[in-house]
């Protein structure tokens, strides 16, 4: 497959980094930045937070780096990381104005994401905004760590620590609720054009 | 093998071998995809249905400055340095200090101590002299003064100079200044009324750009989002200096300014008018030809309000106009007339729809 060779740099990689390789730290660092900071500002809305974030998972896996575990695939291990960062720091940042709220990160995801052009009337704008609505929290997630991330079923059953199986139940569903939706919206582009 | 022939839409829809060929991200599933769809005609329409599905899911990106994400690697590569060689004399007995605070404090003083040596870390390599004025600060005791948005401080030092703080603005001076030289840290904008004092110069760092002057009358502007960085003389003399670009100074006369760009990275003599670079000392609030978000911004830093933006205005032209000491309702107003668009008022957040 030709998906093995970069699994083994991966791997490699995450071998020097843990030797303490300060130039493979921050070529994981670099490499996954636009994926990380992305995800983190999806769950959180915020930008500094999601940059501070960013910077005390790899704060802390540096500090840690001789006790982490050496793995095959290291890129689940840092999504996971940091949803867990951002999911305390929102909880802090709550408390901290005030209020408080234990659900779990709503991740924002906008009409915006499916449609190509502003062209689209207010009636469009809504139908897509109730379909994303009807989705869970982690049933966006799954959506977008799938689709924008670009993770396997089996990395992101690594994320939130479920089985295969579980995760494809999740993007059935929510592809089953947003299949409509989609739909709709290429009938009228085909219709626009 | 699956048995493709049996598959719903759902089933292709949540296939990963058929989402990597919608997407073309891998050059097996492509090939295999294209190939199974000719010898399968009977489920051509189904399998195109769920490729129009798929294709329809485009997650924007959020870009990150480059500027702020540079920013973020040098913090962590500064953080992840072993802490003895950053730790100075300064710092060191700075926890000594606090030590001594009682217990209900310490809380405050350990994350105050943390900010004080992470900003210190971030000089210390921003500016290649500081190895010089570091010993000397060793003794010294430092207050922070933090002006929220909407807020405006005016504050007199012990040596009996002024200084007024424009909103969004920090201001970090000693207790007490040094017998030879009075230094002050500042991130925003500030007046500055210093008191003259010719044995000991009065020097303001902010950024990348220093000013020192013994005694004088002037604005400095460096608020940390912004491109360029301002010192506007009213009167008597100031030396700025470019910390980055070694030594690059510039001597002011009264109402000249002095302007670094920092993507430039360049000091510029320039000519000012009174009300555009002072005025907001005496509560003037200033728009030149300016567009939609920079009246936002200016305002949410003026009045300490957050705008929430239901439909962007479109300005047909920048919009010019001059406040002076009026509400932000009054401000709204006049800017909304004149602009077209609408607003409301609500829990100290202005509405534009």
């Amino acid at each position: 497959m030709e998906k093995s060779p970069r699994k083994k740099n991966q791997k490699t990689l995450w071998q020097r980094f843990q030797s303490g390789d300060e130039d493979a730290f921050f070529e994981i660092y670099q490499e996954n930045h636009a994926l990380l900071f992305n995800y983190a500002i999806r769950l959180s809305s915020n930008e500094e937070l999601s940059r501070d974030c960013i910077h005390d998972m790899y704060l802390e896996l540096w500090e840690k780096k001789g006790k982490l575990k050496s793995l095959e695939n290291f890129k689940p291990y840092l999504f996971k990381f940091l949803r867990n960062i951002v999911i305390d720091k929102i909880k802090e940042h709550h408390k901290l104005i005030g209020e408080s709220n234990g659900k779990e990160p709503d991740m924002v995801i906008s009409h915006e994401d499916f449609l190509i052009g502003k062209e689209y009337k207010e009636l469009h704008v809504q139908k897509v905004t109730q379909a994303l609505q009807s989705l869970s929290p982690r049933q966006k997630e799954v959506v977008y760590l799938k689709f924008y991330s670009n993770l396997s079923y089996k990395e992101i059953a690594e994320v939130y620590q479920i089985n295969y199986q579980s995760v494809r139940n999740l993007m059935s569903e929510s592809l089953k609720k947003m299949k409509e939706l989609l739909l709709f919206l290429v009938f009228v582009l085909i219709f626009w054009c | 093998m699956k048995d493709y022939r049996q598959y719903t839409l759902e089933d292709f829809l949540s296939d990963e071998s058929f989402q990597e060929y919608v997407r073309k991200s891998s050059a097996d599933a492509v090939a295999f995809w294209e190939n199974w769809k000719k010898s399968n005609p009977g489920q051509l329409e189904i399998a195109e249905e769920a490729e129009r599905v798929l294709s329809g899911i485009n997650f924007q990106t959020y870009k990150l400055d480059e500027y702020k994400y540079q920013k973020d690697l040098h913090r962590l590569r500064t953080a992840i340095q072993p802490k003895d060689k950053f730790l100075t004399t300064r710092d060191k007995r700075e926890n000594v200090i606090n030590f001594k605070i009682s217990r209900s404090a310490l809380q405050i003083a350990a994350s105050l101590l943390l900010l004080v040596a992470v900003s210190f870390i971030f000089w210390k390599s921003d500016l290649l002299d500081f190895g010089n004025r570091e010993e000397n600060l060793s003794a010294v005791e430092w207050v922070e003064k933090v002006v929220d948005k909407g807020e405006k401080v005016t504050l007199t030092m012990k040596d009996g100079s002024k200084i007024k703080l424009n909103s969004e603005s920090k201001l970090r001076f000693p207790e007490n200044f040094a017998p030879d030289k009075r230094e002050v840290y500042l991130e925003g904008e500030a007046f500055f009324e210093v008191a003259k004092d010719s044995n000991r110069p009065f020097t303001i760092y902010s950024g990348n750009l220093s000013t020192t002057v013994l005694g004088t009358a002037f604005n400095v502007r460096a608020y940390s989002n912004e491109k360029e960085m301002k010192v506007a003389l009213l009167e008597g003399k100031v030396k700025v200096t470019n910390q980055v670009n070694a030594g690059e100074n510039m001597l002011l006369s009264p109402m000249e300014m002095a302007s670094l760009n920092k993507e430039k990275n360049n000091l510029v003599k320039k000519e000012f008018l009174f009300e555009d670079e002072l005025g907001w000392k005496d509560g003037l609030l200033l728009f030149k030809n300016a567009n939609f978000e920079e009246i936002r911004l200016k305002l949410e830093r003026w009045y300490g309000v957050s705008f929430i933006i239901q439909n962007n205005p479109k300005l047909v032209k920048g919009y010019s106009g001059r406040f002076e000491n009026e509400s932000l309702e009054e401000v709204l107003e006049g800017i909304s007339f004149t602009s077209g668009f609408k607003f409301k008022m609500e829990k100290g957040n202005v509405i534009i729809n």
